[in-house]
Order: structure tokens, then C-alpha cells, then sequence
């Protein structure tokens, strides 16, 4: 009876009970010499190729993770406002255009490294992986 | 007192999936299972080489290293039977796409297609007789900026929605409307300026035209003209919502007519409405035509979507007007294949849209 009691308490309160980085805020982060601060609707852009340059006209290298993951599909529906399934059709029409997706990495340590190493490059990671070899510009939960 | 049947238990929920807060859940929620997820960065190839590596990924082409280089392409077969004719099989066009850019601001594109690989009829006529050489897209384009990209060659004139995305593989049908057919040259050799204004790049603007001959027209252009002039503008939101309007000016022959046209389109997880209407207006003696269509794609899950279209197309005199409707069902196993299984009704005879049944499947490469 006490272990089916305490067996109900524990599922009950299992959702509760997260790992350090579940609950975690995305943020965005790109080069610690980035001054640029864009918008949600700029980020967006950018992660859908519709803006290329920087104020400085260098070229922004937006980096995704990896299609499927979590991290992924909140930054897509967060920013972009849609899923990456719901991306695919116009995906589709950029590569008719000799368009290619951003560039995918997959683990938030690849894109900090590759954020922190190319000044061009914007991504987004878990909130408690940001230090101070990138700059973050936007938080999303 | 705790023993360690207690803590076995207290362990085992402690692993138990969690989710983050207010997390979303993976790209299929609330979808059937068997609902493609998306591709884009799926390599199915991956081999190291002296110049970088090779990556092939479906549905985006080959990328050959560090060169810059990507090959890609889609193709088709098809089956039509149109009213009172016979059903004829073909492998349609192969289109090759080929795509550089060495560097960030320039680009090198060209579509190749050779068309009509095979086409037999149920009686056994046809073979390859029909194959020819195309030049969809040959052209060079240097960005100065986000708002300004330069780009010199052959291009699909950017007139509506449909003309610059035909391919087989990203529209619905496999019948084309009209509209987007038969009103202007659907391929352009000249000059465009063109890019994205304002502050979140929303206003996508095109000033083009043409002084060239165009270099191996496809068959299916309708109308060639000689010299075209043109410009258009396309709002579109965040959303997946875009409005657009376009003008050219084309000399056909000896003769100039002005064409202006309106579309719009807004595309969410299950539904995908468009639309676009044209008129064209010459100088001469030549009677005005115009046409729209309208069509819904809406997704009754499992990648199996419903299309309906009806177009009205106002043609030129003695040519009579003519309504279609399409009712199309549409099957994607994967983002970049496409089945395609649908009737046009008209009613009345036309050569470029017969009436009658066609299926189709095709893909991207």
C-alpha cells in the first residue's frame, strides 16, 4: 500500500522533475565583434536566406541544427512563426531557384564553436551553453 | 523505513522522458505518423575528398566539395488521356540544375532540360522522336546588397506566382493554368535588377527586360516576344502570406501589348490557397485577353492532399472563353516527390489545357 502510494506521488510529480537543461531558454548568438542587434522578423529573414548581408555588408552565415531536433523545431516555430515541415514546400522552391537551406550542425557545442569562429555567422543554443565567446541577441522561450 | 524496492522506484520514474516547458513537440505533433517530416539537411552520401567533401541529399542535389558547385534537377513520367484522344505515357522533361557561387555575392545558374525523353501513345506510336534540347534558365547574378542583385541572361519572366516555380515538383497539378501560360513570354533574356526592401525585407521588388533572343525556348512557350520590359513587387509575411502585382510590356511581332497582373497565395500546415489574374491589352488591332484561376490544396493527412482549381480564360478573339475546373488528388511520401492523380473539365476545346485525365509523378533531385 505505501509503495503504491509513493508510486502514484512519483508519476504524478514525474513531469515536474526535469534534467539541468530541459526548460531551458533558446537564445540566438552570433559573433562577440557582431554589433548588429536584428529583430525577431529580421532573424527570421535571415534563417529563411531573405537577408544576406550585415549592416557591415558582410555576409550572414545562418547555422540551423539538425532537422528533427527539438531546439530546431522551437526556433522555427518560435521565430519563423512555422515547423520545418511546413518550411519543406518552400525549401522546394528556393532550391529552384539554386538556393540552398542554411547550414546544419549537430549539437549546441558545434554551433557555439563555429558562432564564436566565424563573424558572419548567426545560430541559436540552449540558454545555458551561451558564455562569453558569443554575444546573444534575442532570448526565446 | 525505505527499502530498495522504494528505490528502484523512485529511480525508474526519475528517468521517465521529460519535456521542457512549454516546449514544442517534435516536427509530426498532432499528425499522422506516417506525415513526411522535413528534409533539407539529410545527407544520404557523405565521401571526403581531396577538395572537400561530396554530399548528395535528396531532393537538394550533389554539393561537389568546397568548390561552390551543387548539381541537382528534377524529373517525371506522366500519363494523360485527353478527351476523345489517346492516353499517351511519357518520361517528360530532365531538367538539370546547375549552380555555383564561389563566392557570397556571386551566382551561376543554369536548368538544363531535355524534353519529351519518351512518349508512346496505347497504340505503341511515339518513341524518341520528340526529344529535344531546352534552355530553361542560363544567367550570372552579382548582389550588391540585400535590396539590389544584378543578375544578366535567360530567366523566367517574373509574372504571377506559377511561371517562376512551374516545375513539376512544386505545384499541385500536372496540369498548368493558362493564365500562367498563354498571356506572356514565360522566359526572358536580358537583364533584372531585383532584391528585398525595407527593414525585414518583406518587399521583394524585379525591374527587368529583354534585348536577346531567347536561347533554346522550351516547347511549352507559347508566346515569344522580341523585346519585353517589365517590373514586379510582392509583399509577403512571415506568416507564409504574399500578395504580388506585375506589369510588361511585350512586342509580339510588330506590335506592342501591355500585361498587368495580381496574385496572391498563403500556404499553413494544411491548407495552401493561390490565385493569379492576368489581362493583356495590346496596341494594335488584336482583341484583349484575360484570365484567373483559384485553387486550394488541403491536406487530409498521411501526405495526401485535395486540390481544386477553377480558372476562367478570356481568350483572344476568334479563340471563345473558356472554364476549367480541376479537381486533383495529390500524394507526397517526401517533401521533394510528388503523385498526382486529376481530371480537367472545360467547357470548351483548347489545345494548351485539353480536357481529360492525367497522372503524374514526380521528383526532385
Amino acid at each position: 500500500m505505501r509503495r503504491t502510494i509513493l508510486f502514484l506521488s512519483l508519476l504524478l510529480a514525474a513531469p515536474a522533475i526535469r534534467t539541468a537543461d530541459a526548460g531551458d531558454a533558446l537564445v540566438v548568438i552570433v559573433h562577440p565583434s557582431r554589433k548588429d542587434m536584428p529583430r525577431r522578423a529580421e532573424i527570421a529573414r535571415i534563417f529563411l536566406l531573405q537577408r544576406r548581408f550585415w549592416s557591415s555588408g558582410e555576409a550572414i552565415v545562418p547555422v540551423n541544427r539538425e532537422s528533427g531536433s527539438e531546439d530546431r523545431e522551437t526556433f522555427s516555430r518560435l521565430v519563423i512563426g512555422r515547423s520545418s515541415t511546413d518550411l519543406a514546400a518552400y525549401w522546394n522552391e528556393q532550391y529552384f531557384q539554386g538556393v540552398f537551406p542554411p547550414l546544419t550542425l549537430s549539437s549546441d557545442a558545434s554551433v557555439k564553436r563555429y558562432v564564436a569562429s566565424e563573424a558572419g555567422a548567426i545560430g541559436y543554443i540552449d540558454e545555458a551553453q551561451a558564455d562569453d565567446t558569443v554575444r546573444v541577441i534575442l532570448k526565446l522561450r | 523505513m525505505i527499502h530498495l524496492l522504494d528505490l528502484i522506484l523512485v529511480f525508474s520514474l526519475l528517468l521517465l522522458p521529460n519535456s521542457r516547458a512549454g516546449a514544442m513537440q517534435g516536427p509530426d505533433a498532432g499528425q499522422p505518423a506516417t506525415e513526411s517530416t522535413a528534409v533539407g539537411d539529410k545527407t544520404l552520401v557523405d565521401l571526403p575528398s581531396a577538395i572537400g567533401a561530396i554530399q548528395y541529399e535528396p531532393g537538394r542535389g550533389l554539393r561537389v566539395g568546397n568548390t561552390g558547385l551543387t548539381l541537382g534537377g528534377y524529373t517525371g513520367v506522366g500519363i494523360e488521356r485527353p478527351e476523345g484522344g489517346p492516353a499517351t505515357a511519357a518520361l517528360d522533361d530532365l531538367s538539370l540544375f546547375v549552380t555555383y557561387r564561389p563566392v557570397a555575392r556571386l551566382h551561376l545558374f543554369s536548368e538544363l532540360e531535355e524534353e519529351d525523353l519518351l512518349r508512346v501513345d496505347d497504340h505503341g506510336r511515339g518513341g524518341t522522336n520528340a526529344q529535344k534540347f531546352a534552355v530553361e534558365r542560363l544567367y550570372g547574378a552579382f548582389t550588391v546588397s540585400d535590396g539590389l542583385e544584378l543578375r544578366f541572361g535567360q530567366f523566367l519572366t517574373p509574372v504571377g506566382r506559377w511561371n517562376v516555380i512551374h516545375a513539376q515538383p512544386l505545384v499541385w497539378t500536372t496540369s498548368r493554368p493558362l493564365t500562367t501560360l498563354v498571356g506572356f513570354d514565360t522566359h526572358t533574356t536580358g537583364v533584372v535588377v531585383q532584391g528585398a526592401l525595407l527593414d525585414d525585407s518583406s518587399l521583394a521588388y524585379a525591374v527587368y527586360s529583354q534585348f536577346l533572343n531567347t536561347v533554346a525556348p522550351p516547347h511549352e512557350e507559347v508566346v515569344s516576344a522580341k523585346h519585353t520590359a517589365g517590373a514586379r513587387a510582392e509583399y509577403s509575411w512571415l506568416s507564409g502570406a504574399s500578395i504580388g502585382a506585375s506589369y510588361l510590356a511585350q512586342r509580339l511581332s510588330n506590335e506592342w501589348e501591355h500585361v498587368a497582373g495580381i496574385d496572391a497565395a498563403w500556404r499553413a500546415s494544411r491548407i495552401e490557397l493561390s490565385s493569379e489574374a492576368i489581362v493583356g491589352v495590346p496596341n494594335g488591332p488584336r482583341s484583349r485577353q484575360w484570365g484567373g484561376y483559384v485553387q486550394c490544396a488541403w491536406s487530409i493527412g498521411g501526405g495526401l492532399w485535395t486540390v481544386l482549381r477553377y480558372e476562367h480564360f478570356d481568350q483572344r478573339a476568334p479563340q471563345r472563353e473558356i472554364n476549367l475546373v480541376v479537381p486533383a488528388l495529390a500524394y507526397r511520401p517526401t517533401p521533394y516527390t510528388i503523385f498526382k492523380l486529376e481530371y480537367v473539365f472545360a467547357d470548351h476545346r483548347n489545345d494548351t489545357s485539353p480536357a481529360g485525365f492525367l497522372t503524374s509523378f514526380s521528383l526532385l533531385f
